[in-house]
Protein backbone atom coordinates (compact mmCIF):
# COMPACT_ATOMS: atom_id res chain seq x y z
CA UNK A 1 0.00 0.00 0.00
CA UNK A 2 1.45 3.25 -1.10
CA UNK A 3 0.43 5.69 2.05
CA UNK A 4 1.00 9.55 1.23
CA UNK A 5 1.98 11.38 4.20
CA UNK A 6 1.35 15.51 3.72
CA UNK A 7 3.06 17.67 6.09
CA UNK A 8 1.97 20.83 7.14
CA UNK A 9 3.63 23.30 8.44
CA UNK A 10 2.83 26.41 10.35
CA UNK A 11 4.56 29.00 12.05
CA UNK A 12 3.21 29.97 15.51
CA UNK A 13 3.59 31.86 18.87
CA UNK A 14 4.39 29.52 21.99
CA UNK A 15 4.88 30.16 25.61
CA UNK A 16 6.14 27.03 27.33
CA UNK A 17 4.75 27.61 30.97
CA UNK A 18 7.15 27.27 33.96
CA UNK A 19 5.96 26.14 37.82
CA UNK A 20 5.40 23.14 39.40
CA UNK A 21 4.04 20.23 37.09
CA UNK A 22 5.58 21.86 34.00
CA UNK A 23 8.54 21.11 32.98
CA UNK A 24 12.01 22.52 34.70
CA UNK A 25 14.17 22.19 31.38
CA UNK A 26 14.25 24.12 28.43
CA UNK A 27 13.11 21.71 25.21
CA UNK A 28 15.39 21.31 21.89
CA UNK A 29 14.16 21.13 18.26
CA UNK A 30 12.30 18.08 17.07
CA UNK A 31 10.56 18.16 20.10
CA UNK A 32 6.87 16.07 19.94
CA UNK A 33 4.61 17.54 22.20
CA UNK A 34 0.77 16.49 21.67
CA UNK A 35 -1.31 19.21 20.64
CA UNK A 36 -4.83 19.71 21.05
CA UNK A 37 -6.77 22.92 19.39
CA UNK A 38 -8.74 24.73 20.60
CA UNK A 39 -11.43 24.48 18.25
CA UNK A 40 -11.11 21.05 18.23
CA UNK A 41 -10.31 19.97 21.85
CA UNK A 42 -10.51 16.55 21.85
CA UNK A 43 -8.39 16.02 18.70
CA UNK A 44 -4.98 15.16 19.95
CA UNK A 45 -2.04 14.79 17.40
CA UNK A 46 1.44 14.76 17.88
CA UNK A 47 3.47 17.78 15.81
CA UNK A 48 7.27 18.17 15.50
CA UNK A 49 8.84 21.59 16.94
CA UNK A 50 11.64 23.01 15.45
CA UNK A 51 13.56 26.16 16.87
CA UNK A 52 14.36 29.10 14.28
CA UNK A 53 17.25 31.51 14.30
CA UNK A 54 19.62 28.84 15.51
CA UNK A 55 18.01 29.00 19.12
CA UNK A 56 19.22 25.58 20.41
CA UNK A 57 16.69 25.38 23.66
CA UNK A 58 13.63 26.74 24.53
CA UNK A 59 13.25 27.68 27.70
CA UNK A 60 9.85 27.10 30.42
CA UNK A 61 8.93 30.41 31.30
CA UNK A 62 9.89 31.80 27.77
CA UNK A 63 7.19 32.58 24.69
CA UNK A 64 8.94 32.73 20.97
CA UNK A 65 7.99 31.86 17.71
CA UNK A 66 8.69 28.23 16.31
CA UNK A 67 7.91 26.18 13.52
CA UNK A 68 5.36 23.57 13.68
CA UNK A 69 5.03 20.50 11.25
CA UNK A 70 1.80 17.91 11.61
CA UNK A 71 0.71 15.16 9.24
CA UNK A 72 -2.19 17.05 7.75
CA UNK A 73 -4.76 13.53 7.66
CA UNK A 74 -4.54 14.05 11.67
CA UNK A 75 -5.57 17.65 11.85
CA UNK A 76 -8.81 19.48 11.35
CA UNK A 77 -8.45 22.02 8.62
CA UNK A 78 -10.12 24.50 10.69
CA UNK A 79 -7.34 24.29 12.79
CA UNK A 80 -5.15 25.78 10.38
CA UNK A 81 -6.10 29.51 10.53
CA UNK A 82 -3.87 32.16 11.56
CA UNK A 83 -5.31 33.06 15.07
CA UNK A 84 -6.56 29.18 16.14
CA UNK A 85 -4.80 28.79 19.19
CA UNK A 86 -3.90 25.31 20.86
CA UNK A 87 -1.76 23.25 23.97
CA UNK A 88 0.79 21.40 24.06
CA UNK A 89 1.23 18.38 26.84
CA UNK A 90 3.20 15.26 26.97
CA UNK A 91 0.35 13.20 28.28
CA UNK A 92 -2.47 14.67 26.45
CA UNK A 93 -4.17 15.82 29.50
CA UNK A 94 -1.68 18.18 31.80
CA UNK A 95 -0.50 21.52 29.67
CA UNK A 96 2.57 22.59 29.58
CA UNK A 97 2.44 25.58 27.43
CA UNK A 98 0.11 27.25 24.84
CA UNK A 99 -0.20 28.73 21.15
CA UNK A 100 -0.76 30.62 18.06
CA UNK A 101 -1.13 30.25 14.64
CA UNK A 102 0.53 32.78 12.87
CA UNK A 103 1.04 31.58 9.57
CA UNK A 104 0.19 28.12 7.59
CA UNK A 105 3.58 28.66 5.35
CA UNK A 106 3.99 25.48 3.37
CA UNK A 107 2.51 22.25 2.19
CA UNK A 108 4.70 19.86 1.28
CA UNK A 109 2.99 16.45 -0.55
CA UNK B 1 -19.08 -30.93 81.69
CA UNK B 2 -18.37 -28.26 84.32
CA UNK B 3 -18.50 -24.56 83.69
CA UNK B 4 -14.96 -23.99 83.27
CA UNK B 5 -14.44 -26.92 80.65
CA UNK B 6 -17.68 -25.23 78.54
CA UNK B 7 -15.87 -21.75 78.74
CA UNK B 8 -12.80 -23.13 77.73
CA UNK B 9 -14.20 -25.03 74.75
CA UNK B 10 -16.02 -22.37 73.66
CA UNK B 11 -12.97 -19.79 73.89
CA UNK B 12 -10.77 -22.00 72.13
CA UNK B 13 -13.75 -22.50 69.07
CA UNK B 14 -14.23 -18.56 68.74
CA UNK B 15 -10.11 -18.29 68.58
CA UNK B 16 -10.05 -21.29 65.86
CA UNK B 17 -12.80 -18.81 63.82
CA UNK B 18 -11.21 -15.75 64.30
CA UNK B 19 -7.54 -17.39 63.22
CA UNK B 20 -9.63 -19.09 60.17
CA UNK B 21 -11.16 -15.61 59.40
CA UNK B 22 -7.64 -13.88 59.55
CA UNK B 23 -5.98 -16.47 57.81
CA UNK B 24 -8.49 -16.22 54.35
CA UNK B 25 -8.16 -12.37 54.44
CA UNK B 26 -4.72 -12.85 54.30
CA UNK B 27 -5.25 -15.56 51.74
CA UNK B 28 -6.69 -12.96 49.46
CA UNK B 29 -4.47 -10.20 50.49
CA UNK B 30 -1.71 -12.43 49.10
CA UNK B 31 -3.33 -13.17 45.82
CA UNK B 32 -4.53 -9.65 45.60
CA UNK B 33 -0.69 -8.76 45.64
CA UNK B 34 0.11 -11.66 43.63
CA UNK B 35 -1.98 -10.15 41.01
CA UNK B 36 -0.97 -6.61 41.26
CA UNK B 37 2.98 -7.58 40.78
CA UNK B 38 2.27 -8.85 37.66
CA UNK B 39 3.21 -6.62 34.22
CA UNK B 40 1.79 -5.04 31.21
CA UNK B 41 3.26 -5.44 27.77
CA UNK B 42 3.39 -2.16 26.06
CA UNK B 43 5.78 -1.15 22.98
CA UNK B 44 7.40 1.98 21.73
CA UNK B 45 8.81 3.36 18.57
CA UNK B 46 12.21 4.37 19.39
CA UNK B 47 14.91 5.68 17.18
CA UNK B 48 18.60 3.88 17.26
CA UNK B 49 19.69 6.07 19.74
CA UNK B 50 16.93 5.87 22.30
CA UNK B 51 17.50 2.33 21.76
CA UNK B 52 20.82 2.24 22.58
CA UNK B 53 20.06 4.84 25.52
CA UNK B 54 18.20 1.98 26.32
CA UNK B 55 20.67 -0.80 26.26
CA UNK B 56 22.75 1.06 28.84
CA UNK B 57 20.76 3.37 30.81
CA UNK B 58 16.98 1.53 30.98
CA UNK B 59 14.04 3.42 29.57
CA UNK B 60 14.34 7.39 30.38
CA UNK B 61 14.06 10.93 28.71
CA UNK B 62 16.48 12.45 26.91
CA UNK B 63 17.71 15.92 27.54
CA UNK B 64 15.64 18.54 25.67
CA UNK B 65 13.09 16.07 25.08
CA UNK B 66 9.90 14.74 26.84
CA UNK B 67 10.41 15.43 30.52
CA UNK B 68 7.28 14.47 32.43
CA UNK B 69 6.09 11.15 31.23
CA UNK B 70 6.86 9.39 28.18
CA UNK B 71 4.59 7.96 25.80
CA UNK B 72 3.62 3.79 24.84
CA UNK B 73 1.29 2.10 22.41
CA UNK B 74 -0.78 -0.45 23.96
CA UNK B 75 0.25 -3.13 20.78
CA UNK B 76 2.95 -3.62 17.87
CA UNK B 77 0.67 -2.54 15.35
CA UNK B 78 0.09 0.99 16.91
CA UNK B 79 3.48 1.32 18.07
CA UNK B 80 4.45 0.78 13.92
CA UNK B 81 1.75 3.12 12.92
CA UNK B 82 3.28 5.97 15.62
CA UNK B 83 6.72 5.32 14.44
CA UNK B 84 5.62 5.92 10.39
CA UNK B 85 4.19 8.88 11.41
CA UNK B 86 7.60 9.73 13.01
CA UNK B 87 9.24 8.83 10.27
CA UNK B 88 7.28 11.04 8.15
CA UNK B 89 8.37 13.93 10.40
CA UNK B 90 11.45 13.89 10.75
CA UNK B 91 12.97 11.30 8.47
CA UNK B 92 14.47 9.48 11.44
CA UNK B 93 13.27 5.31 11.49
CA UNK B 94 12.38 3.67 14.17
CA UNK B 95 12.86 0.21 15.58
CA UNK B 96 10.41 -1.25 17.92
CA UNK B 97 10.66 -1.52 21.40
CA UNK B 98 8.68 -4.22 23.78
CA UNK B 99 8.55 -3.47 27.42
CA UNK B 100 7.06 -4.61 30.59
CA UNK B 101 5.71 -2.34 32.89
CA UNK B 102 4.62 -3.43 36.49
CA UNK B 103 0.50 -3.08 37.03
CA UNK B 104 1.86 -1.09 40.10
CA UNK B 105 3.59 1.52 37.50
CA UNK B 106 0.43 1.24 34.96
CA UNK B 107 -2.04 2.44 37.46
CA UNK B 108 0.07 5.89 37.79
CA UNK B 109 -0.79 5.51 33.48
CA UNK B 110 -3.11 7.75 31.65
CA UNK B 111 -4.25 6.73 28.54
CA UNK B 112 -5.61 8.70 25.62
CA UNK B 113 -5.81 8.81 22.41
CA UNK B 114 -3.32 10.78 20.13
CA UNK B 115 -3.02 10.45 16.30
CA UNK B 116 -6.12 8.05 16.11
CA UNK B 117 -4.67 5.60 18.57
CA UNK B 118 -4.62 4.41 21.94
CA UNK B 119 -1.62 5.90 23.60
CA UNK B 120 -0.74 5.25 27.04
CA UNK B 121 1.57 7.88 28.76
CA UNK B 122 3.83 6.95 32.02
CA UNK B 123 4.91 9.44 34.25
CA UNK B 124 8.65 10.03 34.23
CA UNK B 125 9.30 9.05 37.95
CA UNK B 126 8.20 5.66 37.00
CA UNK B 127 10.10 4.97 33.80
CA UNK B 128 13.06 3.63 36.11
CA UNK B 129 10.77 0.73 37.11
CA UNK B 130 10.20 -0.07 33.04
CA UNK B 131 11.75 -2.88 31.84
CA UNK B 132 12.99 -3.31 28.10
CA UNK B 133 12.30 -6.96 27.02
CA UNK B 134 13.06 -7.16 23.20
CA UNK B 135 13.25 -5.58 20.00
CA UNK B 136 10.79 -6.28 17.43
CA UNK B 137 12.58 -7.01 13.82
CA UNK B 138 10.36 -4.65 12.63
CA UNK B 139 11.32 -0.84 11.63
CA UNK B 140 7.93 0.70 10.31
CA UNK B 141 8.52 3.07 6.83
CA UNK B 142 5.61 4.37 4.93
CA UNK B 143 5.99 3.71 1.63
CA UNK B 144 7.31 6.69 -0.31
CA UNK B 145 5.81 9.24 2.52
CA UNK B 146 6.73 12.22 0.29
CA UNK B 147 6.24 11.03 -2.69
CA UNK B 148 9.55 10.95 -4.14
CA UNK B 149 10.55 9.94 -7.43
CA UNK B 150 11.98 6.35 -7.46
CA UNK B 151 11.88 5.99 -3.72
Amino acid sequence: MNVMYDIVKILAKLELFAGYNMRQWPFSSKYRPIFSFSNDPWNKISGSIDLLNEQNYFEPGSTGIVQISFIKGFLNDSCLQPGQTFFISEDGSNNLGKGEVIEVFSEDS
Amino acid sequence: MSKDQIGHDLGFGLEKTAEAVVLSKGTSMVANALKGAGSTTLFRAASSAEVSDMAGNGVRNAAGSYETSKLFASSASDAAQFGKNNFALDGVPNTLVKVKVPNSVMKTATTFEADGMKAVSIPANQLPKVRPVGLLNYTPKPTNPFGFPGW
